[in-house]
């Protein structure tokens, strides 16, 4: 055989996998080359060729093969459409087929597949096709395509025909379909899912940057970043797969798992843990992933701090965006049990200092027992009439009674956990700095 | 009505196994050819209606795979020149000599497509679910390398080693089958 065989496969992959036309016919020039005077590679070109067309007749046979087991059944769309090119063979006889074939699948792609029921803050929809929607609201329908939720106190809920209800909070992207089986893509942030019960098959579907779930009929909620999901159960049973390496586990009620990409340990849950009824941070080591501001390191008598940075609080009325400057805190994925689990009789301590006296607002984000969006809150803190110290800071006690309810269908905040926290002047830049944050209880 | 050009001739029982029996045989031979999926399943579907309109010129005491994939390669090759695609990278004289070698071949096609489904069985789940999405229709490489945060190269390089794994399952299959 002419040049390298590891030459030849990785022209055929090429050919197969580029996705520009510059780059395929680069692939196809130097295969030519090969081909013209090589028959054993002609040979390779050839089963690879075939190896190729089979696996687009048989993607769902790959993934059928997991049924069986009864880990996974993908959608068998490929062979769907391909059952009924075969029939086209036959019906080419009566030339119908190709009316018949794309008849339906073009229809599909502007199907509604959901419905948005409630909207908090930036929410937009695109998809492929260039469609775009900005400024959802609720009742809108929409198709198969990708539900962008900006800023951390943003959130939407969907729901599907069938009852499924998807809740996304704080900044995330979810691509979502519904072609008699439903796939999600969850390319960053949060959502919790109550899942309606799958037909048998055809598990909903959610992929991640790590992970790939499936579900029949459950509640759970599913966090993704770059590099690791958290997967927390509330009720039945979901299989989680690390992309990685494969390892899967079975998560059931009441259990968290976590996939990263450390294919070092072995899939495994654990059960749920307890929140603690209070919790304090202070900054002179640097916040969690996930917080945001800038911070401040502690030096020369100053307090480590961090200090507020602009984010998207959501849309105005004429789609102006509305931008706040907060400083944002967040438990770390695969920390279940947030950061504190709020009760009648919490209170917000906070040390900060701001450039101006000015009022702030604490946004908070909870989570229900089984990691389930429990509601998003807010509480108003208004100037002190108390004196700062020499260096300006001002510590503060705020009972969190009563909580603004920002998500009507959680109506109260008691006994959830505090997933996110945000500390906000209002639109202006106030120059909010935090030294140090918790909640407790009153004495 | 039947559309222009279909004659109403009936078909055999036979002539209607062959022509679906060929399908993935023709498909395979097709892209092999026009080396685009897309292409592929417009030519597939061209061939098939071909393929009725001469029925009554199939003779039934000879091979039928033959005769129809040097109707499928007619269709190709016509796309291929609409396409203006012909003369700029694999020309006449290649792609005749790829098609007159898949036809003298054609028999092998089936072993192989059998042994390929018990070769899928033996990826593991992750292997096949990476498949089974690279082969939805409208995937493609950027998309699914985006949906998990790496690289198209090492996604590429993913599928590259799986599609090994399954030439070299398919050949240890045959050969042992050859042995038994």
């Amino acid at each position: 055989m002419s040049g390298r065989p590891d030459e030849l496969e990785e022209l055929l992959n090429a050919l197969v996998d580029a996705d520009s036309p510059e780059a395929i016919e680069e692939s196809e020039l130097q295969l030519a080359e090969i081909l013209r005077n090589d028959a054993a590679a002609r040979r390779q070109y050839r089963e690879f060729m075939e190896l190729h067309s089979a696996l687009m007749w048989d993607y769902a046979a790959a993934a059928t093969n997991r049924s069986e087991k009864n880990v996974v059944s993908l959608e068998p769309y490929r062979t769907r459409w391909r059952r009924v090119l075969q029939w086209a063979a036959v019906i080419a006889v009566a030339g119908l087929a190709v009316a018949l074939v794309f008849a339906g699948s073009r229809k599909s792609s502007h199907r509604e597949v959901a419905r948005v029921e409630s909207v908090e803050g930036a929410v937009s929809w695109s998809n492929d096709a260039g469609g775009q929607r900005v400024g959802l609201s609720s009742g809108v329908g929409l198709a198969a395509g990708t539900l962008s939720v900006e800023g951390a106190s943003s959130s939407a809920q969907l729901r599907f025909g069938d009852g499924t209800v998807l809740t996304l909070t704080g900044d995330a992207e979810l691509g979502f379909s519904d072609d008699d089986q439903k796939r999600l893509a969850l390319r960053r942030g949060a959502f919790t899912a109550r899942v309606a019960h799958q037909p048998a098959g055809r598990p909903m579907v959610v992929r991640t940057n790590t992970a790939e779930i499936e579900v029949l009929g459950t509640v759970f909620a599913l966090a993704s970043e770059q590099n690791q999901t958290a997967l927390n159960v509330e009720s039945g049973n979901v299989r989680m797969r690390r992309l990685a390496d494969g390892d899967a586990v079975e998560v059931s009620a009441n259990r968290v798992a976590v996939a990263s990409l450390d294919v070092g340990a072995a899939m495994e849950t654990r059960l749920q843990s307890t929140p603690p009824g209070e919790w304090r941070w202070s900054f002179d080591e640097p916040p969690t992933a996930g917080s945001k501001g800038q911070w401040r390191p502690p030096s020369a008598g100053e307090l480590g701090r961090v200090r507020s940075l602009p984010f998207v609080a959501g849309h105005s009325a004429d789609g102006r965006l509305v931008v706040h400057h907060g400083v944002t805190v967040r438990a770390m994925l695969g920390e279940d049990s947030g950061l504190v689990a709020l009760s009648g009789r919490s209170v917000l301590h906070v040390r900060f200092r701001t450039e101006v006296r000015t009022g702030l607002k604490l946004f908070l984000s909870c989570e229900g027992p089984g990691g389930t969006f429990g509601g998003n809150f807010e509480l108003a803190i208004e100037p002190s009439s108390e004196m700062p110290d020499a260096d300006g800071w001002m510590r503060v006690d705020v009972p969190m009674r009563p909580l603004h309810v920002l998500s009507p269908e959680h109506p109260s905040a008691e006994g959830e956990r505090v997933r996110t926290l945000i500390l906000h002047s209002y639109e202006r830049d106030a120059g909010l700095e935090l030294a140090e944050i918790g909640i407790g209880q009153e004495k | 009505m039947m559309p222009d050009g279909l004659e109403p001739s009936l078909p055999s029982a036979d002539f209607i196994a062959h022509i679906t029996r060929a399908q993935r045989t023709l498909h395979a031979f097709i892209l092999s050819i026009v080396r685009n999926a897309a292409d592929a399943d417009d030519v597939l579907q061209e061939a098939n209606i071909v393929l009725w309109r001469k029925l009554d010129e199939y003779d039934s005491t000879r091979e039928f795979m033959p005769w129809a994939m040097r109707i499928a390669q007619w269709q190709a090759l016509a796309l291929l020149k609409k396409k203006s695609r012909l003369r700029v990278t694999f020309d006449d004289e290649l792609l005749a000599l790829i098609a007159k070698e898949a036809i003298a071949e054609s028999a092998e096609t089936d072993p192989r497509r059998v042994a390929l489904a018990g070769c899928l069985e033996k990826l593991t789940d992750w292997q096949r679910a990476l498949i089974a999405r690279r082969y939805e229709p409208g995937s493609s490489v950027n998309a699914l390398a985006g949906e998990r945060g790496i690289s198209p190269k090492a996604l590429s390089e993913m599928l590259r080693r799986i599609r090994r794994m399954l030439l070299s399952c398919i050949e240890r299959t045959l050969a042992q089958g050859v042995r038994a």
